[in-house]
C-alpha cells in the first residue's frame, strides 16, 4: 500500500525535528526526529515497509517497538486527515 | 499523536526560528476606524527611502527566504490586504511554499469570486475584526456605512465554502455595553476562535491610540466579567518565581513585517531590525547586536531593573512595545501596564475571599 503526506499539509524541518500543522484543527503537531523522519520519507517513493527499513538502518531502535510506534502513527496520521493512501 | 511527538518550542527559541511572520501588505484600508493604528500614518523608524510598498517580486523572494529560516504560521495583513491588486498571487505563492496560511481582513472585498478565490487557496483561518453587535455600532467604529452588513456577507460567503473564520473584538467605550452580544454573534457565526482584547495598539507613529480606550471602572468590569471566559483566581507567584516569569517571544520566534519592507520585533515594538529592500531577512534576522542583541539577552521579567523592585509581576503583562511609545525605553515600567496590574491583583484578591 502506497501512503503519502498530502501536499498542502504546512509543515518545517527544525533541525532533525519536524512541525506539522493540521489545517482542520489548526493545532501543529512537534515531531520527534524519528517520526519527522517518517514524515519527509512520506513523500509517495516510498512505501511503509522501505521507511521502516531506512528508520532501522539510520536509528538504533527495537524492531517490535518500532512497528507498534509506527503503526500508531501513521493511523493517528491518517485520522488527522494528513495523509493519503492509495 | 503521542508516541512520536517532541517538545520542541524552547530549540525553536534558541535557534531563534521566526516562526510566527505577520506581514502587513499595505497601509492602505477602505475602511476607516477610530482605533487604527496603521493607516494615514508612518513608521517613525522606518528605513524605508521610497515609501514604496513592497513590489509583488520583492514578496515572493521574501517568502522564499522565510521558508528556508523555518517561518510557519504567515499572517498576511494590512491596512486591507485585498486591496492589494496582487493579493491572490501573494496568498497562492505562500500555500505554494507549504506556510500556514492566516489572512487578517474586514471582509468588504470578499464577495462570491473573492469567495471562491479564498477557497482554493484555503488559509487555516481568515479572522475579522467585529465591533459591535449591530450595524450601528460597528459602522460607526469603522466609519464606513454598510461595512457591517458586507462583513456579515463575507462571513457566511466563507462559511458556505468551508473557510474557518476567527473573529477578533477591540474592546472600547464605543461597544463595552455589547461585550455578551458580540460574543454570541461570534458563536452565531461559528467561528474558530474569538479573541477580545481591550490593549488599543498606540499608533505607528507613536501617537496615543486615542479616546476609544474604556477607562479605569469599566476596565474593572471587564477583567471582573465572563466575557469570552469567566475569571479564575490565580496562584501569585513567589517573588524568585515571578522574576523567571518569561517576556514575549517577539524577535525570538517571531516578526512583523511592514508594508514598506522594515523589519520588527512584533506590530507593536516598531523599531526596526533592518528592511528586506536592502537586506535579506536572514542577514537582518541574524545580525545580533545594539538594540536586537540586548532585547534578546532580556528574556524574563527578572531582566529588567525596574521589574526587580516590584511586587506585581504575577499579574504584569508588559508589552515592550507599549512601554518603548510610553516612556522612550522598552524596558522601563510604564503607566498603563502598571494600572492593569493592580486591577488584575485587587480582582484576584476579591476572587481569593470568595473562595
Amino acid at each position: 500500500m502506497e501512503i503519502h503526506r498530502k501536499q498542502d499539509i504546512p509543515w518545517r524541518k527544525i533541525e532533525e525535528n519536524a512541525l506539522v500543522v493540521n489545517p482542520k484543527t489548526s493545532l501543529i503537531y512537534p515531531l520527534n526526529p524519528v517520526a519527522s523522519r517518517i514524515w519527509e520519507l512520506l513523500d509517495g517513493q516510498n512505501n511503509l515497509g522501505r521507511i521502516t527499513g531506512i528508520i532501522l538502518k539510520e536509528y538504533d531502535i527495537d524492531k517490535d517497538t518500532f512497528n507498534k510506534d509506527m503503526e500508531s502513527f501513521i493511523l493517528q496520521l491518517e485520522e488527522a486527515g494528513l495523509i493519503e493512501k492509495k | 499523536m503521542s508516541v512520536l511527538l517532541d517538545s520542541i518550542y524552547a530549540k525553536v527559541e534558541a535557534l531563534r526560528v521566526p516562526l510566527h511572520i505577520l506581514l502587513e501588505l499595505t497601509q492602505a484600508c477602505n475602511e476607516n476606524c477610530i482605533h487604527c493604528y496603521i493607516k494615514g500614518a508612518k513608521d517613525r523608524l522606518s528605513f524605508s527611502k521610497d515609501k514604496k510598498e513592497l513590489s509583488l517580486g520583492r514578496i515572493i523572494g521574501l517568502l522564499d527566504e522565510l521558508q528556508r529560516e523555518g517561518a510557519l504560521n504567515l499572517t498576511l495583513s494590512g491596512g486591507e490586504a485585498i486591496l492589494r491588486n496582487d493579493f491572490f498571487e501573494i496568498a497562492k505563492a505562500a500555500r505554494q511554499r507549504n506556510f500556514a496560511l492566516a489572512l487578517f481582513s474586514n471582509g468588504q472585498l470578499i464577495d462570491k469570486e473573492n469567495a471562491d478565490r479564498l477557497k482554493e487557496i484555503m488559509p487555516v483561518c481568515v479572522y475579522f475584526s467585529v465591533y459591535g453587535k449591530d450595524a450601528s455600532t460597528h459602522d460607526r467604529i469603522t466609519r464606513l456605512e454598510g461595512s457591517f452588513k458586507k462583513l456579515f456577507s463575507a462571513i457566511e460567503l466563507l462559511r458556505q465554502r468551508g473557510v474557518k473564520i476567527g473573529l477578533k473584538t477591540v474592546v472600547m467605550k464605543e461597544n463595552f455595553t455589547q461585550l455578551k452580544e458580540v460574543f454570541e454573534l461570534g458563536k452565531y457565526f461559528g467561528a474558530e476562535a474569538h479573541q477580545f482584547t481591550e490593549e488599543i495598539t498606540t499608533r505607528i507613529d507613536g501617537t496615543c491610540p486615542g479616546p476609544c480606550q474604556i477607562d479605569g471602572c469599566s476596565l474593572y468590569d471587564y477583567y471582573k466579567g465572563d466575557i469570552p471566559q469567566p475569571r479564575e483566581y490565580i496562584e501569585e507567584l513567589k517573588k524568585e518565581e515571578a522574576l523567571r516569569k518569561p517576556l514575549c517571544a517577539a524577535a525570538a520566534s517571531g516578526a512583523c513585517i511592514s508594508a514598506y519592507g522594515d523589519v520588527y520585533p512584533c506590530a507593536e515594538l516598531r523599531v526596526p531590525l533592518g528592511n528586506v529592500k536592502y537586506a535579506s531577512f536572514a542577514d537582518i534576522w541574524r545580525k545580533e547586536e545594539g538594540f536586537l542583541e540586548e532585547f534578546l539577552e532580556t528574556r524574563e521579567y527578572g531582566d529588567l531593573p525596574e521589574c526587580r523592585q516590584c511586587d506585581l509581576i504575577s499579574f504584569c503583562r508588559r508589552c515592550p512595545g507599549r512601554a518603548f511609545y510610553e516612556t522612550g525605553d522598552w524596558r522601563g515600567c510604564y503607566e498603563h501596564a502598571r494600572e492593569r496590574a493592580l486591577l488584575s491583583k485587587r480582582i484576584n484578591e476579591e476572587l481569593a475571599f470568595r473562595r
